[in-house]
């Protein structure tokens, strides 16, 4: 018996179909070649699945930091297949009451792995998930543990697709078994730093199982930026202006084709007060996360009394101003970040060239920093300087990188990760330190994600994110030389600092954490609506079991899963579905009524 | 036993009072009759000054749309709170139920009642929209040839809610109260002078004449006469409103303005209209209840409004047109240019407006618009006479030859309508009619072919397909011929509806009433071209006679 049919009959003793399906394969989506140790290794155009040296000993490494972090009771789904070393080490290192299953969607690439690589009992110790996605995510969803995906990076890039959409539906059938799937539409802004905090909130969001709608006007920046040109002013803000209202418009028209339960705005949204009113009339919810400082950026006070609640990174002074300007409900939600955009990673030779530092500073020149900074220009170590909006500091032009062009995220991330020192200092519009300094800036929170050591100015809301064992602080200027000397010779005492910050990041503050929270805050001020969805009040046995529930809907609702949301809607469509023989009941004469006032959009624009 | 009706009437101010002649005619009717009327929250005061209304029933419609679009309410709720309002009118038992909204939320609420003899728009067993009667099916067709349309709305809603009867005009009630406060209102800074009232807004921006236009008329109403201007309208019109004061004062307005924008409820808009001596107005709901307390109105129809349907009812009003190619558009036209308004000369407005307050002469030296007034024609229907500006011959020939034929065609009665010249597209017809009788003749044998093959068990499903094939591409070749035909291309509208209108249940009975609607439709062709010919005919005699003396009548 060849290796092949040997592997396949191991296969074939747990899972006869997946066999006969590998037989039926082709396989040949690996380009096999021998590692220098001998053992196969596989490659795709040109890129490497495994070590080009020792693939069990790259995977090993895998698999102990990923064993690390697992926790009792999770269900492991291991994305990426290659040649399974990876796969083999993770089932050596846990214990075998966890499952672990393996997503496969290529079966040639299980073919491959067949053709080549012994492989032993253990296979069968794993679950292998080859179906469609709809179908490997019920399955996933019905097994009711905790799932924990682990990446095996270098395969699971040739599937990515693939596996982003097998976490979005797991996300969505989970939540949706939980009967408390809400819908948000997320509006962002044209451009600006709320930009990708919008679209942090709404992954998250996506991430914690709930639909998102996401309304990006960042597509019309050309547009902005062609009416920036204008020389005459008054054209300028007029046509800028107007761009916003219609962009608003727009806005309602999205939302008018998919009503959202709630419509989260990051600040800057282009949302008039004219439009908030009227969504209000429409019982539209509306809430709005000003993730700016608001002593900086003042338009709230015209759009104040527009939204249904606001959240804000600052406390009391802020919400009280809100407040008197007319805003009803105002929720204190700090900054957050992503880890998976903004986490640890080896920088390549020609990155660490490029990019890595001693000091490093990443920002835009406020007139804070340009009189800061020149603080830092000394032999003893290398500064480094990113950012734009730096002319005229002719003594930093010696460190401003890339002559002073914004940096995108991933750029960011590798300065964060290859500086030993970081300087983080919160915007500021005057001299010295900002004598206000409240909020916390995603900076922050971004930094100690990417487990990078930082200096940050002291700010009086840090102590309620980070202790001084995890971001360290200056509170006057002078002292910040003497600090990057000091840290500079102290590297486990940065990494330290840095782990724990990290680790801090991870377990409090996320954007899944703060719409967690977000959430809640708006299912409280808001119980009967958005309460009711999270509490699982729309569910179908919810909706059955209701004193006032009229008797004949009753075989309606019982249509549906007991734990699914059930509205108008779905109810409608059910009716529908029936077809043109169908007779229809009085009742579902009034279903279909209701729902026709449903779809009624004119009153809308 | 007594009769017991309801009408559904939703979504409009206006049309509610647009139903009092519906009323009148189903008193007459049947004498006696308890009438019930369902309205939209917002217009259940409006309603209540309808004379003969036993019950008005309201319902928060609008609030329904933001609560249930949004989810704000569940399935559960939404239903109980719907079911409880609607099942006693269920229960009622009405002899006949009119739905005068023509939606298809509105139909499932028909069927949802349920009645004998129901008439609008209800719903098929297959939650199809349907319509029953011959004047609503007409209400929808109408939009297809909306230039030939002579009916108002008002004569519509009576003969198809009742049937032909006496003239009824527009009369609203007034409360003692709201004509006190208007009373009171007006009294402030009007001496003896003359209140014009104005409607500055309008329900649809497309409809709404520019405010600037309707400040400079006013300027130049008040340089020529002593008189002031009572401003009407709500508050979501007060932009608009600003907007021609703001022009009134820079034309050098002089007279009195008096704001009672937001200031009124339907009752005391009703009380202050009846004190003012005219009403200058867009096609608005304020225009309707200024014709039912008998204030003459100038209603400049602008945009998609089509006087002939929505105009002022009854005699002593007037309207202006735009002369414009495109004007009036469609319902749901998006117009980038609104250039129909420019048409209309805010002088020459002023000018019709001293005209109909008796303080100067007619002038038919107008530009760029149509003027008509307002008339009962010889069957007691609306109508609207040319006074000034100019109608091309085929609208105006035709415009009187459908009036007269569906007149005609539904009542079965014999119009006092005359035609006296021959169609001017005479020759045009003929020659397509010539074109057309051989693929008419075609399609009428593929239909009964089809009817009788469904009849056939078990059902030759190949011969089936192919005949209905056949049937297809004859049915486009007469649609392509006679759509944009002003002689046939109405009828083939009515066809078009009556073959999606049927409620039959199984196939057979489906291709039965298919072949009913061609025939029918053939019938009419030939009608249609045989009164034409006749016309001819008749112009040479020098006399025109009713239609119904040369056609025989059609509804089956």
């Amino acid at each position: 018996m060849n290796m092949f049919e040997k592997n396949l009959a191991v296969i074939a003793s747990k899972d006869p179909a997946l066999a006969a399906a590998l037989r039926e394969s082709r396989g040949g989506a690996f380009n096999i070649i021998p590692a220098r140790n001998g053992q196969p290794t596989a490659t795709v155009a040109g890129r490497s699945l495994h070590s080009a040296y020792d693939p069990r000993r790259e995977a090993e490494a895998w698999a102990t930091a990923q064993a690390a972090v697992c926790r009792p009771g999770e269900v492991l789904i291991v994305l990426g297949v290659g040649l399974l070393y990876h796969v083999e080490a993770l089932r050596a290192r846990i214990s075998r009451g966890t499952t672990i299953g393996v997503i496969v969607p290529d079966l040639n690439e299980l073919h491959d792995v067949c053709m080549v690589r012994e492989l032993d009992s253990w296979m069968n110790d794993v679950e292998w998930l080859w179906s469609s996605i709809e179908r490997m995510a019920s399955s996933l969803v019905a097994i009711g543990s905790p799932l924990r995906f682990l990446t095996y990076a270098p395969a699971a890039a040739l599937h990515a697709l693939v596996h982003a959409n097998l976490e979005r539906k797991i996300r969505q059938q989970v939540s949706a078994q939980a009967g408390g799937q809400i819908h948000v539409a997320v509006v962002g802004p044209i451009y600006g730093g709320s930009l990708p905090i919008a679209k942090y909130a709404a992954a998250a969001l996506e991430r914690l199982g709930h639909r998102v709608t996401w309304i990006d006007h960042s597509i019309h920046q050309a547009s902005y930026d062609v009416m920036a040109c204008l020389k005459d002013v008054r054209h300028r803000l007029t046509l800028q202006s107007r761009l916003a209202d219609l962009l608003g418009q727009l806005t309602l028209a999205r939302i008018a084709e998919d009503p959202p339960d709630v419509v989260l705005a990051l600040a800057q949204a282009p949302m008039t007060l004219p439009l908030l009113e009227h969504m209000r009339k429409k019982n539209f919810v509306t809430a709005m996360w000003f993730v700016e400082n608001y002593r900086h950026l003042t338009y709230w006070q015209q759009v104040a009394a527009g939204y249904d609640h606001w959240f804000v990174i600052q406390k009391k002074p802020c919400e009280d101003a809100l407040r008197y300007a007319g805003a009803k409900q105002v929720s204190y939600l700090p900054m957050a970040a992503d880890p998976s955009i903004h986490c640890p990673l080896s920088l390549t030779p020609d990155d660490q060239t490029a990019l890595s530092a001693d000091v490093s500073f990443v920002g835009a020149g406020y007139a804070n920093r340009r009189g800061l900074l020149p603080r830092l220009l000394t032999n003893e170590w290398a500064f480094k300087l990113w950012g734009n909006e730096w002319d005229g500091v002719t003594s930093l032009t010696g460190v401003l990188q890339r002559g002073g062009a914004r940096i995108d995220t991933d750029t960011c991330v590798k300065v964060f990760n290859g500086t030993k020192v970081n300087i983080n200092l919160h915007s500021w519009t005057g001299e010295g330190l900002d004598p206000d300094g409240d909020c916390v800036n995603p900076r922050t929170f971004e930094l100690a994600a990417c487990g990078a050591f930082q200096i940050a100015d002291d700010r009086t809301l840090l102590p309620e994110v980070f202790t001084k064992e995890q971001i360290l602080t200056f509170s006057r200027p002078d002292d910040l030389a003497l600090l990057v000397r000091h840290w500079l010779r102290d590297e486990i005492g940065r990494r330290q600092m840095a782990d724990a910050a990290r680790q801090r990041v991870l377990a409090e503050h996320t954007y899944d954490h703060r719409m967690r929270q977000f959430l809640t805050q708006m299912g409280v001020s808001q119980p009967d609506r958005v309460g009711a969805i999270l509490q699982g009040e729309r569910r179908a046995a919810t909706l059955m079991g209701r004193s006032d529930a009229a008797p004949e809907l009753v075989p309606v609702l019982a249509q549906f899963g007991s734990q699914e949301r059930v509205e108008l809607k779905d109810v409608a469509l059910r009716i529908r579905k029936r077809g043109v023989s169908a007779m229809l009941s009085r009742e579902d004469l009034l279903i279909l009524m209701l729902d026709e006032y449903r779809m009624e959009t004119r009153d809308l624009l | 036993m007594t009769k017991q009706v309801l009408i559904i009437n939703i979504t409009r101010m206006g049309d509610l009072v647009q139903t009092i002649p519906l009323l009148g005619r189903l008193m007459h009717e049947w004498p006696g009759v308890q009438i019930d009327l369902v309205v939209d929250k917002t217009f259940a005061a409006m309603a209540a000054l309808l004379p003969g209304v036993r019950h008005v029933l309201a319902y928060d419609f609008q609030g329904l749309i933001n609560e249930s679009r949004v989810m704000g309410k569940d399935v559960v709720t939404l239903y109980r709170e719907m079911s409880s309002w609607a099942k006693p009118l269920a229960d009622a038992h009405y002899d006949r139920v009119i739905n005068l909204t023509f939606n298809r939320r509105s139909g499932l609420l028909t069927a949802y009642i349920g009645a004998s003899d129901i008439r609008g728009v209800t719903t098929a067993h297959d939650g199809a929209s349907v319509l029953h009667n011959p004047w609503f099916n007409y209400f929808v067709d109408m939009h297809e040839h909306r230039r030939f349309n002579r009916f108002n709305l008002v004569d519509i809603y009576a003969l198809g809610g009742s049937g032909p009867g006496p003239h009824t005009s527009l009369q609203l009630s007034r409360t003692k109260a709201a004509i006190e406060w208007a009373q009171q209102f007006l009294h402030i800074g009007k001496g003896n002078t003359t209140v014009i009232a104005v409607q500055i807004g309008a329900s649809e921006a497309i409809k709404a004449w520019r405010p600037e236009s309707f400040g400079r008329t006013m300027a130049a109403i008040s340089r020529l006469t002593p008189v002031m201007f009572v401003l009407i309208g709500t508050p979501s019109e007060s932009g608009a409103v600003h907007e021609a004061i703001a022009a009134y004062r820079n034309a050098a307005g002089r007279a009195t303005l008096l704001d009672a924008v937001g200031k009124t409820d339907l009752p005391r808009l009703a009380a202050v209209l009846a004190q003012c001596r005219l009403l200058l107005t867009n096609d608005t709901g304020p225009m309707h209840v200024a014709v039912g307390v008998g204030t003459p109105v100038i209603d400049l129809s602008v945009g998609h409004v089509d006087f002939n349907e929505t105009g002022p009812y009854g005699p002593g009003h007037w309207v202006v047109q735009p002369d414009l190619g495109c004007a009036p558009c469609g319902f749901d036209q998006v117009c980038p240019h609104h250039a129909c308004k420019d048409r209309l000369v805010p002088q020459q407005m002023a000018e019709l407006c001293l005209h109909v307050l008796g303080l100067g002469l007619f002038s038919t030296h107008v530009t760029g618009v149509r003027l008509y007034e307002s008339a009962i024609d010889e069957d007691g229907l609306a109508c609207y006479r040319l006074r000034a500006g100019h109608v091309d011959t085929v609208s105006k020939w035709y415009g009187t030859f459908w009036r007269t034929y569906w007149y005609e065609t539904f009542t079965h009665s014999r119009s006092q309508m005359s035609i006296e010249e021959p169609a001017p597209d005479l020759t045009d017809q003929q020659h397509l009619f010539q074109k057309l009788t051989p693929v008419v003749g075609h399609l009428l044998t593929r239909t009964a072919e089809v009817a009788r093959l469904s009849r056939r068990r078990p059902i030759p499903v190949e011969r089936l397909q192919s005949t209905q094939a056949e049937l297809a591409l004859l049915r486009r070749q007469v649609l392509e011929m006679t759509m944009s035909s002003s002689a046939f291309g109405p009828i083939t509208v009515a066809l078009l509806r009556e073959l999606g209108n049927g409620d039959a249940m199984e196939l057979s009975a489906m291709a039965q009433e298919q072949a009913r609607a061609y025939r029918i439709w053939a019938q009419r062709l030939r009608g249609v071209m045989d009164y034409l010919d006749t016309s001819q005919g008749l112009s040479a005699q020098g006399r025109a006679r009713p239609l119904s003396e040369r056609i025989p009548l059609l509804m089956p």
